[in-house]
């Protein structure tokens, strides 16, 4: 009984409702590329209801034939017929037999064009909004990813598109139909025999008394079973998340036993569901029963009387028939009808969310405009890469100063083109924040950062993306070959096969990449291999290394490592710098990063503790300084020292 | 159409190879393809696609049987309830024949005709025998109101037996599907910890609770319904062939039609739907992994090969999606028209012989009725294909997963009455390398002896292999070479359980379940409320519980961290006491906490690891420093072995470690 199921899978958030008006230009703006189609497909819908409506008359006419034939008498056209002044005479029985066949050949004919005809544009404008919405989202910028979850906006793009298009589609289709279908049939049986119309009607109403008691109760009863298929999930999640204890600690039985009666309380709502659900189906049977023995009581007496024909009550008796499916009908499309248009509503929502903090959203086009749509300046000619940060306030937008969010403030740091810059300092002590900043995935306020001398802001973002690059602590990769992750910056026409590889050797990554199954074809994610963390973070190198000497006009001038190397061990780490060091000839690099190794070589070293500069010079000055620095070198660097020595370096990461 | 983003065109430079031409797929030709960017990122580069739509394919009609029979397995427990089940649908089957036959006698009787058959005039004349009893020359209308009170009472009862029926049927399929889940559930347990890193949660989750749920669905909407439809057809081709063999042939004339239709649907819809599964499958992986990695998105400049790369996908998905329709928009109207050509069949039939005199209009019309019913049931199932589909995916993940193996398991030698008693470990020229990566040896050549009851400590960096120690204690991995004792034997020759219950361990990050703090300290065994106490006293935090709204029954979550992470640590200590084990391994938190607690710590471990064999894997130098025995471990090889005092007079890589740790709490 999926019907009654589907309405409760997605309603998550609630949005001021929208009035049914707009909802209907909406729906109308959307359909407007396929309006012909669409439209085309409604009234092939209503050609074959209006013969799936007559054919049981033509049955009738056979039928009374034969009976006519058999037991004498004389023929008599069903009511509607007479009156409209039908005679019967010329009429033969293979006439009727062909002509109902006729009918019911004609409309089976038109249901595939029908369907065809509105599912399609149904599905059309599902994709439109797929793709508006995925365009929206490519154009979202970082903070509000920050808020959002992932799996909400998951189900936007899935379930929600879903919802739509099922109200385009058999939603429309069902309402209309349901609404011609009893229409129709009404009409012809009132037209046939009112008496025997009202007669049989009336069981029919209790159908929809029924459905909607029932539905209620069902859906209650499955919210219980979704509540706790959510219980049962979370339980196995945690068990396997805390495996390592379980087993640890042998304690897997007892495990079990909690499992089994979480599943057991969920098969005890399954149960309660299903005392429900095996009403539903009979009670629906019943009533079309009562129909029908009131019928037969009613009809057969009218028979025997003389005064129904008995091609009338045949005619009777199908058409009930037909009545049984839009009874259900009704329901089924309110149901799909309001769950697309809560789901149209919370797509639209996405689709008008600002691009940039504080920017109204604009119209709901597929906008992937995100590097042309900000106000910029000109390009430059040439980019140097020098950095400099003035009087930068920064705070994350949506964090305030009465909640304790951090502020970072530098008052002036200078960066000259082709030096190095390193930053240390604790979690949460602003590192990566600045370095987010450079790269332009907050935006800080206009007029702080600048590269060459020019406002951050006033740099376009299409060339600021090809001339600096970020590499995160924890990248993302796709589920794609290894060698198209290298590349994923460099546009398709200039990637090479050297440049991949030249990228991996320098980021140390070529010797793992070749003990892969396919090697540099390998995929990469659940369906192919796993990366371990020491692996990533030099695929995130080397993905950024190939934007080097890509061929690109504009070619990496500023570099930002955002720990970049943490997981790898002390060996792999110093030979991966080292490596860059050559690499990066003339590029200016910051660097962040928890061990004094990795910075002590930067030209130019920060403390930052709590959004603040505590300490800066050299690595040498800073020793001497004998500051946090100082301390943090000592411990570190003795730690370390003796394995520098050994020169094998272990070419996996330390992922244990 | 959607407006197409566009995306400037590249302008090869001609110095380097192009990538095409030295490696198949990496990048497929631009300008051949077409000259706009969306056509150019031909879908056939989509690797992960292919892989999936591979997938798709193989799997299929193999599993299919087998998963019909394991379901039947789960069956076999319930074997009563299965035959209640049968029972009741063929009596509900039996009813849904009675009313069209009834209606087909009122008509008779009331248009006066006779009809033959022993069953027939009975039937009439024990209505009418009912209706004499009211009035002595019984009308024809109370004789058909008899008729039709018969018809009433059949649909009564169908809908008695229905409800019954449709509920036994769905306790049947529950109860199968709760064994199903808790024995996937306990395979999972049983898994090794490298089926775990292969497998991430979420993807265990699925197959655990919504693939199952999946079969539950296959098994109540398909499998009942689809029975009682079988049912129901073979009665009525019964009744229908008692009643009249001729019509009945009539009626059966238009099977080959519809096995015709089904076929060709089945050929339609059977590779459209693949392959629609495999896009959407597609289609939902790229907007995950997009969502996830938007910051690599607009870092690189993406966005609008992003778009262009899920326009393909949707457009992709739309072909695929037309052709599945195309096949569903087939079927409906083909299998109307099965009825439709069934009912003229038995007219044309039956026009004769009622001419004939053979059958009375009452037999024609209850044919009509019946060959109107006839292909119904068909219908239904057809019209559940996708879900059968679907279902029976779910069931192959379910059943691949149940076909995994753990690596470790019991060793066919393992004695199952032997316990660890003492608690003596030794190394034995042990090499190790995680099985993912075998040609890296993480340990090697590892010698260690560890007496029953006293401590060693691993000292070295990250990466060293102190964590791989641990972890082959517990036999989480088997080792590469050499051997493993616990008590002078080898520890395969114990069953995992008894040796893992002798071992409590402590990870660096105590994973607290959601839960009160009993059930965090139990793990689900039945302990005494006084040892849990006991136990909170020995690691210093009886008060701080104690002092706790609901004490012990305090959630864990409730309302963000309840403890910090020093608290946390010594919980984990808490719950390694509970167990009371022979050995003791604990990986020290590297987390910093304040000094108070850091003491705390320290006693703490003091307490809990005396007179337990204890294998401590240090981050603290502070910590360890009574410790009996000392291991220095540097990429995997042991390098340093010994007491504080000796390692300090060797004056080797511990004593430089010794001295950096000094200078910096000098300066804290």
């Amino acid at each position: 009984m999926s019907r009654f199921r589907a309405r409760s899978a997605s309603q998550e958030s609630a949005l001021p409702p929208r009035p049914l008006w707009v909802d209907l230009r909406r729906g109308r703006a959307l359909l407007r590329p396929y309006r012909r189609r669409y439209l085309l497909g409604l009234s092939a819908l209503s050609l074959v209801n209006l013969s799936n409506v007559l054919a049981p008359l033509l049955l009738a006419i056979a039928i009374d034939i034969i009976a006519v034939s058999a037991t004498g008498g004389e023929l008599r056209p069903p009511l509607l017929l007479g009156y409209l002044g039908v005679e019967l005479e010329g009429m033969s029985f293979g006439a009727a037999l062909i002509g109902f066949f006729a009918l019911h050949g004609l409309a089976n004919v038109l249901r595939y064009p029908m369907v065809m005809a509105i599912a399609m544009p149904s599905y059309r404008v599902s994709q439109d909004l797929r793709n508006a919405l995925v365009g929206r989202l490519l154009a979202l910028p970082r903070s509000f990813y920050d808020r959002a979850r992932s799996g909400e906006l998951m189900s936007r793009a899935t379930a929600d598109i879903n919802a739509v298009r099922m109200m385009f589609g058999p939603g429309v289709m069902i309402a209309i139909d349901t609404a011609q279908l009893i229409t129709m049939v009404l009409v012809l049986m009132f037209a046939l025999d009112w008496q025997l119309t009202l007669v049989t009607l009336l069981p029919l109403p209790i159908i929809a008394w029924v459905t909607q008691r029932l539905s209620g109760a069902e859906y209650r009863r499955f919210e219980a079973v979704q509540g706790d298929i959510g219980k049962l999930a979370e339980r196995a999640r945690e068990s396997y998340g805390a495996i390592r204890i379980i087993q640890g600690f042998a304690r897997e039985d007892d495990e079990l036993r909690r499992f089994i009666q979480s599943s057991q309380s969920l098969l005890n709502k399954n149960l309660r569901l299903a005392r429900v659900d095996s009403v539903f189906e009979p009670t629906l049977g019943l009533m079309l029963g009562l129909s029908m023995a009131a019928l037969v009581v009613f009809g057969a007496m009218g028979i025997a009387e003389g005064q129904t024909s008995l091609g009338t009550f045949v005619a009777f008796l199908f058409l009930v028939g037909h009545l049984s499916g839009p009874m259900v009908g009704v329901g089924w499309a309110v149901t799909l009808l309001q769950r697309g248009r809560a789901s149209l509503h919370r797509i639209d929502e996405l689709l008008h969310k600002p691009t940039r903090e504080g920017q109204n959203g604009s119209e709901a086009t597929p906008t992937v405009t995100s590097t042309t749509m900000l106000v910029e300046g000109e390009a430059r000619a040439e980019v140097k890469g020098e950095l400099r940060v003035r009087g930068l306030r920064f705070r994350y937008p949506g964090t305030e100063a009465e909640q304790g969010g951090f502020e970072l403030c530098i008052d002036d740091l200078l960066v000259p083109a082709g030096s190095s810059l390193g930053i240390m300092g604790g979690v949460g002590s602003g590192k990566s924040t600045l370095l987010r900043l450079f790269a332009r995935l907050y935006e800080a306020p206009p007029g702080t950062l600048f590269i060459d001398g020019v406002s951050l802001d006033d740099w376009p973002l299409a060339q600021l993306r090809r001339v600096l690059q970020l590499v995160p602590q924890d990248p993302n990769f796709f589920s794609d070959s290894v060698a198209r992750n290298i590349i994923l910056g460099v546009s398709p026409s200039r990637a090479t096969v050297e440049g991949v590889h030249r990228a991996a050797r320098a980021a140390l990554l070529d010797d793992d990449v070749r003990g892969f199954p396919e090697g540099y074809e390998t995929l990469l994610g659940e369906r192919g291999v796993d990366l371990s963390g020491g692996q990533r973070q030099r695929l995130a190198v080397a993905r950024v290394l190939a934007l080097l000497r890509s061929g690109e006009a504009e070619t990496l001038r500023v570099l930002l490592l955002d720990d970049a190397s943490s997981a790898l061990d002390g060996v792999t780490e110093d030979a991966l710098l080292r490596s860059l060091e050559t690499e990066l000839r003339g590029c200016t690099r910051v660097i962040v990063s928890h061990r004094v190794k990795a910075v002590a070589n930067c030209a130019q070293l920060i403390v930052l503790r709590e959004g603040r500069v505590v300490e800066q010079g050299s690595h040498a000055e800073l020793l001497a300084k004998g500051g946090e620095y100082a301390a943090v070198a000592a411990q570190q660097l003795t730690l370390s020292e003796p394995s520098l020595g050994s020169s094998k370096p272990p070419a996996g990461a330390s992922d244990d | 159409m959607t407006e197409q983003p566009t995306q400037e065109n590249g302008r090869g430079s001609a110095q380097q190879t192009p990538v095409e031409e030295r490696t198949s797929g990496l990048m497929a030709s631009e300008q051949t393809e077409s000259t706009s960017e969306h056509h150019s990122l031909n879908l056939s580069r989509d690797a992960l696609l292919e892989r999936m739509l591979a997938d798709e394919r193989i799997e299929g009609k193999r599993t299919d049987k087998r998963l019909f029979f394991v379901l039947m397995g789960y069956l076999r427990p319930h074997a009563g309830l299965a035959f209640f089940c049968v029972l009741l649908a063929s009596v509900e089957a039996l009813l849904l024949t009675v009313p069209a036959y009834f209606v087909g006698l009122a008509v008779d009787v009331a248009s006066g005709q006779s009809r033959d058959g022993v069953w027939a005039s009975s039937l009439v004349d024990v209505a009418s025998a009912a209706a004499a009893f009211f009035a002595a020359a019984a009308p024809r209308w109370l004789v058909v109101l008899f008729l039709s009170l018969v018809v009433v009472v059949a649909y009564v009862l169908r809908w008695l037996v229905a409800v019954v029926a449709t509920y036994q049927v769905q306790k049947l399929g529950q109860r199968i599907v709760h064994d199903l889940r808790v024995e996937v559930h306990r395979h999972v347990l049983a898994m090794d910890l490298s089926f775990f890193h292969k497998n991430p949660v979420g993807r265990l989750v699925n197959r655990t609770v919504f693939d199952v749920q999946a079969l539950a669905e296959l098994f109540s909407d398909v499998f009942a319904v689809g029975l009682r439809d079988l049912l129901f057809v073979l009665v009525l081709l019964c009744v229908v062939v008692l009643i009249d063999p001729v019509l009945a042939l009539g009626l059966l004339a238009t099977v080959p039609l519809l096995i015709a239709i089904v076929l060709l649907f089945r050929f339609l819809a059977r590779p459209a739907m693949r392959s629609n599964s495999a896009v959407q499958s597609r289609l939902n992986a790229w907007l995950s992994e997009n969502l996830a990695a938007m910051q690599e998105n607009q870092l690189f400049a993406r966005e609008q090969r992003a778009a262009a790369e899920f326009f393909q996908l949707t457009e992709r998905y739309l072909q695929s999606a037309r052709k599945l329709l195309s096949a569903w928009a087939m079927l409906r109207p083909g299998l109307l028209m099965t009825s439709t050509v069934a009912i003229c069949a038995v007219l044309f039939l039956g026009a004769e012989r009622v001419a004939a005199g053979l059958i009375s209009v009452g037999v024609l019309l209850s044919f009509i009725e019946y060959a109107n019913q006839f292909w119904r049931p068909v219908r239904n199932l057809a019209e559940k294909y996708n879900v059968i589909q679907s279902a029976l995916t779910s069931g192959e993940r379910v059943l691949a997963l149940l076909d995994e193996r753990p690596i470790l398991e019991d060793h066919q030698d393992a004695e199952p009455g032997l316990q660890v008693k003492e608690g003596e470990l030794r190394f034995e020229g042990v090499s190790f390398a995680y099985p993912s990566r075998p040609g890296q040896l993480v340990l090697r050549n590892i010698e260690l002896h560890v007496p029953a009851g006293s401590r060693v400590a691993l000292v070295g960096d990250t990466g060293a292999g102190k964590s791989t120690i641990a972890n082959l204690i517990s036999r989480f991995y088997d080792v590469s070479a050499g051997r493993i004792l616990v008590d002078g034997v080898p520890i395969e020759r114990y069953r995992l359980k008894n040796l893992r219950s002798a071992i409590a361990l402590v990870p660096q990050e105590i994973t607290l379940l959601a839960g009160t703090i009993r059930e965090n300290l139990c793990l689900g065994a039945e302990l005494e409320e006084a040892r849990l106490w006991e136990a909170l006293e020995t690691v210093f935090l009886r008060k701080r519980v104690e002092q706790l709204p609901k004490g012990l029954e305090q959630e864990v979550e409730e309302g963000g961290r309840v403890f910090s992470m020093g608290e946390r640590q010594l919980l984990g200590f808490a719950r390694a006491l509970l167990l009371d084990p022979r050995i003791l391994v604990l990986d020290e938190a590297t987390a910093s906490v304040d000094s108070q607690t850091e003491s705390l710590i320290r006693q703490a471990l003091s307490r809990v690891s005396a007179q337990r064999t204890s294998v401590i894997i240090a981050h603290r130098l502070s910590t360890i420093r009574d410790v009996e025995q000392l291991v220095v471990l540097e990429q995997g090889e042991l390098v340093e072995r010994g007491t504080h005092a000796e390692l300090m007079a060797l004056n080797g890589v511990y004593a430089a470690l010794e001295r950096a740790h000094q200078s910096k709490t000098a300066t804290d």
